[in-house]
């Protein structure tokens, strides 16, 4: 629970090692005027600076691994995700998980990824509207539901509408994560008011609150409640629910990230997702 | 009189100062000036800015009001309890804010060992502005406490004891001739627990959650701006930049009187 879930999803990108050594050469220290001192003084700090700056980017360049930042929705089906690429590239796959809301402002700061995938194509229609990624595909669905907990307010839930009971804690994402938007996109188009308790920063978190039995029930993607068997799905009338589709994208300059999109979208990444829960775009 | 350090000293020291040092100007240097206006006035922005004023200075208060007594009995203490209790105190130091939250969560949330019973009678902590409080609170008192624990510590006991030998409670004691020479100490302490109170972040979104007006504070607000509108966000990691500074400026003299070693002993 603490790593997939943990509310601040933080980046956590490849940890940059330390320099290894230190090129510099430290004169023996001698009582000598200040201004000499001050000069090598500064020629150390740059010395010092320039190496711990060139062995980063040393331990960044010389990976062959493929970093997928991944929506969090992401995170149950990661594994086996993982496992298939694995297999078919031949390279080793590793991902992280975030908030798609803030993968641009990551992506823009040069975090280590290769192939991006957010959880909503408006997420990721801002990312290439920035000019950070390209050959943008659509690689899933899916859709909002509702979990209860088994809890007096999760009980009674039957329908959406049950959601605007005073009795029942409801959380929900935040606008600013994909979840979030398409929540807001269903209840104003149901003309509903939720007075949630509490709007988390991204899908996982959302799901947690209810998981520990905190909230009565949120609104999450069908994949979340599809992970968490102990809670309640109760699904949202088809004609009223809000769909989002799931886009991967190469960040550019990345030449390793082709193959992983044309993985993606094969059969057999397909058949994977749909296990998970998502459709097929 | 010091001897000068040499010079390779300043070039290490360097490194820190600038690593301190740059975040902080890059941050100034990437504000908006154009729209400071229209992002402090926004509802997220003020709302968020008083929600952490408020409840970082009930923290504060909470710290000081329960934390005299507890820093009085762990300097005045020896015994295993004691030092049971000091370890306590340090641990929401070096847990992860996060953690806490968890274990905030465990303990007094809905299906929590203590929360449980608080919901029997009708008194919710998680998603409320008292959650938000309690959160900071509890990343906040080691800070207070610690400081003020060595304090006294190093105090000399001969002045409260002279004191007690003419007649006064220990209590009284305490309150007029023990905690005046500690003040510096006192204030020290309570504007290091303000300071960690508002910035907590990871203890609050996870034991109060994130609500505009009621459990978003200032720090949750710049992570959720952040995501929106990184423009906004910036500018109001700034406002927490400016008020953590005016404080340490104002309180300067006070402030470093500390940890001078002739303003204490």
């Amino acid at each position: 629970m603490a790593s997939s879930t943990s509310p601040a999803t933080y980046w956590s990108g490849t940890v940059a090692r330390p320099a290894g050594q230190y090129s510099g050469s430290v004169s023996r220290w001698s009582s000598s005027a200040s201004i000499p001192a001050a000069r090598r003084a500064a020629g150390l700090v740059a010395g010092l600076v320039a190496g711990i700056f060139i062995g980063v980017g040393c331990a960044g360049a010389d990976r062959s691994t493929v970093d997928i930042l991944a929506a969090s929705s992401y995170t149950d089906v990661a594994e086996p995700l993982e496992v298939l690429l694995e297999e078919e590239l031949g390279v080793e796959v590793e991902f992280s998980f975030g908030s798609s809301g803030s993968f641009l402002e990551q992506i823009r700061q040069g975090a280590p990824a290769s192939v991006v995938i957010t959880a909503d194509s408006a997420t990721m229609q801002r990312i290439s509207n920035a000019g950070l990624v390209d050959s943008v595909v659509s690689i899933a669905t899916n859709e909002l539901v509702i979990v209860a907990a088994d809890t007096a307010g999760g009980r009674g839930i039957e329908s959406v509408t049950d959601l605007r009971s005073s009795d029942v804690l409801v959380v929900l994402c935040a606008s600013s994560a994909p979840c979030g938007a398409a929540t807001d996109a269903l209840l104003e188009g149901i003309g509903l008011d939720v007075d949630a308790a509490s709007r988390e920063p991204n899908v996982k978190a959302t799901l947690t609150k209810v998981r520990l039995g905190e909230a009565d029930a949120a609104i999450v993607y069908r994949t979340d409640a599809l992970a968490s068997p102990g809670l309640r799905a109760v699904a949202i009338a088809q004609a009223d629910n809000v769909q989002v589709t799931s886009r991967a994208a190469a960040v550019v300059g990345r030449q390793d990230a082709m193959r992983v999109l044309e993985v993606l979208t094969e059969p057999a990444a397909m058949a994977v997702l749909a296990t998970a829960g998502f459709g097929s775009p | 009189m010091n001897r000068r350090p040499p010079a390779w000293v300043f070039a290490m020291a360097a490194v820190p100062a600038l690593l301190l040092g740059v975040p902080l100007c890059a941050l100034m240097w990437r504000l908006p000036w154009s729209n400071l206006g229209a992002a402090l006035s926004s509802d997220a922005a003020t709302s968020a800015l008083v929600l952490s004023l408020v409840t970082s200075l009930i923290a504060t208060a909470l710290c000081v009001v329960f934390g005299l007594p507890l820093a009085w009995a762990l300097a005045s203490g020896t015994g295993t309890t004691t030092r049971v209790v000091r370890a306590l105190c340090l641990l929401p130091i070096v847990l992860p804010p996060v953690v806490g939250g968890v274990a905030l969560l465990l303990a007094f949330g809905r299906q929590g060992i203590v929360g449980q019973w608080l919901a029997d009678v009708g008194v919710q902590l998680p998603f409320t502005t008292a959650g938000v409080v309690l959160a900071q609170t509890f990343v906040a008192l080691p800070f207070f406490v610690l400081s003020v624990e060595a304090a006294l510590r190093q105090l000399d006991v001969e002045y409260a004891d002279v004191a007690i030998v003419h007649g006064a409670s220990p209590f009284r004691a305490f309150v007029a001739v023990t905690l005046p020479s500690v003040g510096p100490a006192v204030l020290a302490g309570a504007v290091l627990a303000w300071a960690r109170a508002l910035g907590e972040f990871g203890a609050t979104v996870t034991f109060a959650g994130s609500l505009e007006g009621r459990t978003q504070t200032l720090p949750l607000a710049v992570y959720d701006l952040l995501e929106r509108d990184p423009a906004d966000a910036v500018v109001l990691s700034a406002v927490l930049v400016v008020v953590a500074v005016s404080v340490l400026v104002g309180l300067r003299d006070r402030w470093f009187g500390v940890f001078r070693s002739d303003a204490t002993t």
